[in-house]
């Protein structure tokens, strides 16, 4: 099972390939991971990276890289994760330095949520977010999203519930 | 159920290396999180044994190679992983072999399973060299290494141990 790919005005997801490693890698290595419990070095981040990948064929779902429809260029990664000890499948969210600020990460969001509900038929999907991590809160909330009070990864997780009934 | 799809399937003769699947975890996870994992970087969480196992996936879906899961042909057991590795790209291709249950010890299992792999990462992969690092207590590991035609590279360190051998592999070396 690999990612198909979708497509949006500005933007295709995509399956993940091993270039897209290097700008992961570049995260975790700087300080902008510190709410992704960084900074790590590299191996670890590959670990994370490939279990993260390694869940399209074990779940059928999993992360899509992004790019800008245009040029070609690597802009970052959207997709649902879920990985041990999350309750539910997440929304979650990462893009490049040169990419914030754009509504980048919003619009592959959106086309991310499209696709789970059309292709899982789920009612909604929660992200789970650090509470000191104000940037991406502002983005889960201009979602649509709503606070709720579920079970995150981390028990002092920010969840925020989009509901995907009107999607799709 | 979703698969990796385009793997070697290697038999030897007890024994069929196959791809990584789901229903592989519970025996995994036992494994991981057990003491049985002393020599190989110790015991892990669940959280740390399951990004493992996945990453068992990634790592093939992004690099075109990695770990098969060994079967014991007679039981139909999962019995262990054993692939060729890559921590970093243009690092060293890493060779492993882990039985994951202590009854299948003491068999030969081990040394059948990682020689047919062995075999086909050099075959497959085109592969000049490759590396094994074994801590220094592992002496079944040792023994696999050596089989297996490994040389211990003098003087160099392990990544993983405080303290152990690199062995070094050739293509067309005695396997």
């Amino acid at each position: 099972m690999i990612a198909p790919s979708l497509h949006t005005q500005r933007l295709t997801l995509r399956m993940p390939v091993l270039a897209d490693f290097g700008p992961r890698a570049d995260f975790y290595a700087s300080d902008r991971s510190v709410w992704e419990d960084g900074p790590l070095d590299r191996r670890a981040a590959w670990r994370i990276f490939a279990s993260e990948v390694g869940q399209w064929p074990l779940m059928g779902f999993g992360p899509f890289s992004v790019d800008d429809a245009a040029s070609g260029a690597y802009l970052g990664e959207v997709g649902i994760y879920q990985p041990e000890g999350y309750p539910e499948p997440e929304l979650g969210w990462f893009t490049t330095p040169e990419a914030e600020g754009k509504g980048v990460a919003f619009e592959a969001a959106r086309a991310v949520m499209v696709w789970a509900r059309s292709s899982f038929g789920w009612d909604h999907l929660d992200n789970y977010i650090d509470p000191r991590n104000a940037r991406s809160i502002e983005l889960a909330l201009r979602l649509g999203g709503v606070q709720v009070a579920a079970p995150g990864a981390d028990p002092a997780d920010v969840v925020i519930r989009h509901d995907l009934r009107g999607l799709a | 159920m979703i698969t990796l799809t385009g793997l070697p399937t290697l038999a030897t003769e007890r024994l069929t290396l196959r791809a990584p699947q789901a229903s592989d975890w519970p025996t995994f996870r036992d494994f991981a999180m057990s003491a049985r994992t002393a020599f190989v970087g110790g015991a892990k969480t669940q959280d740390k044994a399951a990004e493992k196992f996945a990453a068992f996936f990634g790592h093939w879906v992004m690099r075109g190679f990695g770990r098969l899961i060994a079967e014991d042909r007679a039981t139909g057991l999962a019995l262990g992983h054993f692939g060729p590795m890559q921590w970093l790209d243009g690092g060293p291709i890493e060779l492993t072999w882990s039985l994951w249950r202590p009854e299948a010890e003491g068999r030969g299992f081990a040394t059948e399973a990682a020689r047919a792999m062995t075999e086909w990462t050099f075959a497959a992969l085109g592969l000049t060299a490759a590396h094994a690092e074994v801590h220094r207590d592992n002496a079944a590991s040792h023994a696999i290494a050596q089989k297996l035609g490994g040389q211990v590279i003098a003087g160099q360190k392990p990544t993983w141990f405080e303290d152990g051998a690199v062995y070094h592999f050739a293509a067309g070396g005695a396997l």
